[in-house]
């Protein structure tokens, strides 16, 4: 009902195409043009470009997340007086913002693919095309339904139990955890058992592996220990959207109207 | 017989800003098919009247009652609307697609309420987003909203506040042929006289006196002290006020707002 609405103001959201497809573009130049790209072959070459563009999927999708957050945070008053005197459903709101941040999501990764195509090829000199786009496209999907429901379930859990102070921290989580899984991820090889179970390990794989061709290895950084298997990794994503969902959907319905004049005294 | 539209029964509670006083204070009042304005200063508890009629700040003490239904318990009720602006931010849509959204979720046509922005002379807001508006601008965006799609109850809170004249006389004609029960908050007197048929009632420090007549506004007149013919007595925390007909100290159709009366008549 309103999903057109929401991906329009995402669309025309000027913080978020600046903080958004400009932070993209600031990371795969550093990733391409500054940090080390020594790698002579192409094989080798492809691989380092699909770790870049794995960590900047994933966290695109947390920088889609906060923008959406704060729409949320602000809407709690309309939620309240929509869900008794409209025809809006908590149901289909939480729907519709979380196709519209999905295709938002598509959007903004398919400037990704394109980007970091362009960036990484002219510094290799190889044509570093991506194996599976389509699923890379698939993938920046589901990353937006994660990143909304995971922003959604912060920020409301936040406004309807916390102060109002915590809410503008509490927005940034979803960028912090993917920059610490994404960036650590770097330097250490986390347990494969951690790896499956957070969805902040899952999607960078998954998005490593529609890029790379091959499924990715436990060890990022330099390619070492077993390769991981696709499947338990998308069940584990699956899991978590179930999961996330479900909470969403409780918290959406016991929505706390909150002054947001309020919020932005404390 | 059908419910009742409006109902509050011994309806109370406090804020939590230091030396508040009780917002609401064991307020009852009873609308059935017909319209009232409710008067008060500045902070005297008109707007959280509304908040507790719509849901959006839940009564400490007492119930709160539209068309029989506890309002804690109301879903999809579009026969209630409302001009708070805080309402329609749900979401950072333009002015055009937030008259959009809200036809569909009140089930109306958009071109109702189009018209009635192009009758106000609004339509340069219309590609605006509503936090890019004037005060005065979005107080008639929410104007409109709450008088367009056929509501049965309207609940407004300073309809006419920083409003220029034109606008503020078009839409007290509006206000005045509308069959909808209708519930206005104000802080100002002058337009009182025109409200024919209206109940009045005033608001102060959360407690609710009345009824009278609008249109008696102007036999009514306040006095410092309790007098003995009094149509209602004042009990304030700056001393007690007695309303009387046709003689006393102040009359009140000679102040442009209740804040400056008390000033006035102490």
């Amino acid at each position: 009902m309103i999903a057109k609405y929401y991906l329009k103001s995402l669309l025309f959201d000027k913080a978020l195409w600046g903080w958004g497809v400009g932070l993209i573009l600031f990371w795969l130049f550093m990733g391409s043009y500054v940090f080390g790209f020594n790698i002579t072959s192409k094989t080798e070459s492809l691989g380092y470009t699909s770790v870049w563009f794995s960590l900047i999927g994933l966290i695109s999708g947390s920088v889609i997340a906060t923008s959406v957050a704060y729409s949320v945070y602000y809407a709690n008053s309309s939620l309240a007086y929509g869900f008794r005197y409209t025809k809006l459903r908590p149901s289909a709101y939480i729907l519709d913002l979380m196709i519209s941040t999905a295709v938002m999501g598509v959007i903004i990764g398919a400037f990704i693919i394109v980007f970091t195509l362009v960036l990484f090829s002219s510094k290799s000199g190889y044509l570093l095309l991506p194996l599976y786009p389509e699923l890379s496209i698939v993938m920046f999907f589901v990353t937006g339904i994660f990143m909304f429901l995971l922003s959604a379930v912060l920020v409301i859990f936040a406004n309807n139990y916390t102060g109002l102070k915590s809410v503008s921290l509490i927005v940034l989580i979803p960028q912090i955890l993917s920059y610490l899984f994404g960036f650590s991820e770097l330097g250490v090889a986390l347990p494969a058992a951690v790896v499956y179970a957070s969805p902040f390990s899952d999607i960078p794989r998954i998005m490593f592996q529609t890029y790379y061709g091959h499924a990715a290895p436990l060890n990022m950084s330099n390619g070492s220990g077993p390769l991981l298997n696709p499947l338990i990794m998308i069940g584990s994503l699956i899991f978590w959207i179930a999961l996330l969902f479900a909470m969403a959907m409780f918290l959406v319905r016991r929505i706390r109207p909150r002054s947001i004049e309020e919020g932005r005294q404390v | 017989m059908g419910a009742i539209m409006i109902e509050l029964a011994n309806v109370s509670l406090k804020y939590n800003h230091k030396g508040f006083r009780s917002a609401l204070e064991n307020v009852n009042l009873r609308i059935d098919h017909e319209r009232i304005v409710v008067v008060g200063p500045n902070g005297s508890g008109k707007t959280t009247l509304i908040k507790v009629l719509l849901g959006l700040v839940q009564a400490e003490r007492g119930t709160a009652r539209i068309n029989g239904r506890d309002v804690k318990n109301t879903k999809g009720d579009l026969s209630v609307s409302t001009n708070m602006a805080e309402v329609y931010r749900i979401m950072g849509s333009t002015v055009k697609d937030t008259l959009r959204i809200y036809s569909k979720l009140k089930d109306g046509d958009p071109k109702e309420v189009e018209d009635m922005v192009h009758e106000f002379g609004l339509e340069s807001t219309l590609e605006k987003r509503i936090h890019e508006l004037s005060s005065g601008e979005q107080k008639m965006i929410g104007n409109i909203l709450s008088l367009s799609f056929s509501p049965s109850i309207i609940l407004m809170d300073e309809p006419f506040e920083n409003v220029d004249q034109a606008r503020r006389l078009r839409l007290l004609e509006i206000v005045s042929k509308s069959r909808s029960e209708i519930m206005i908050n104000t802080h100002e007197f002058d337009l009182l006289n025109r409200l024919e048929g209206w109940g009045l009632y005033f608001i102060i420090e959360g407690k609710l006196f009345g009824k009278f007549k609008a249109s008696e506004l102007k036999n009514l007149y306040i006095n410092k002290g309790v007098m003995p013919d009094n149509l209602a007595l004042l009990d304030t925390s700056f001393g007690k006020f007695s309303i009387t007909k046709d003689n006393g100290a102040v009359p009140l159709a000679s102040a442009r707002n209740l804040n400056s009366i008390f000033d006035e008549v102490a």
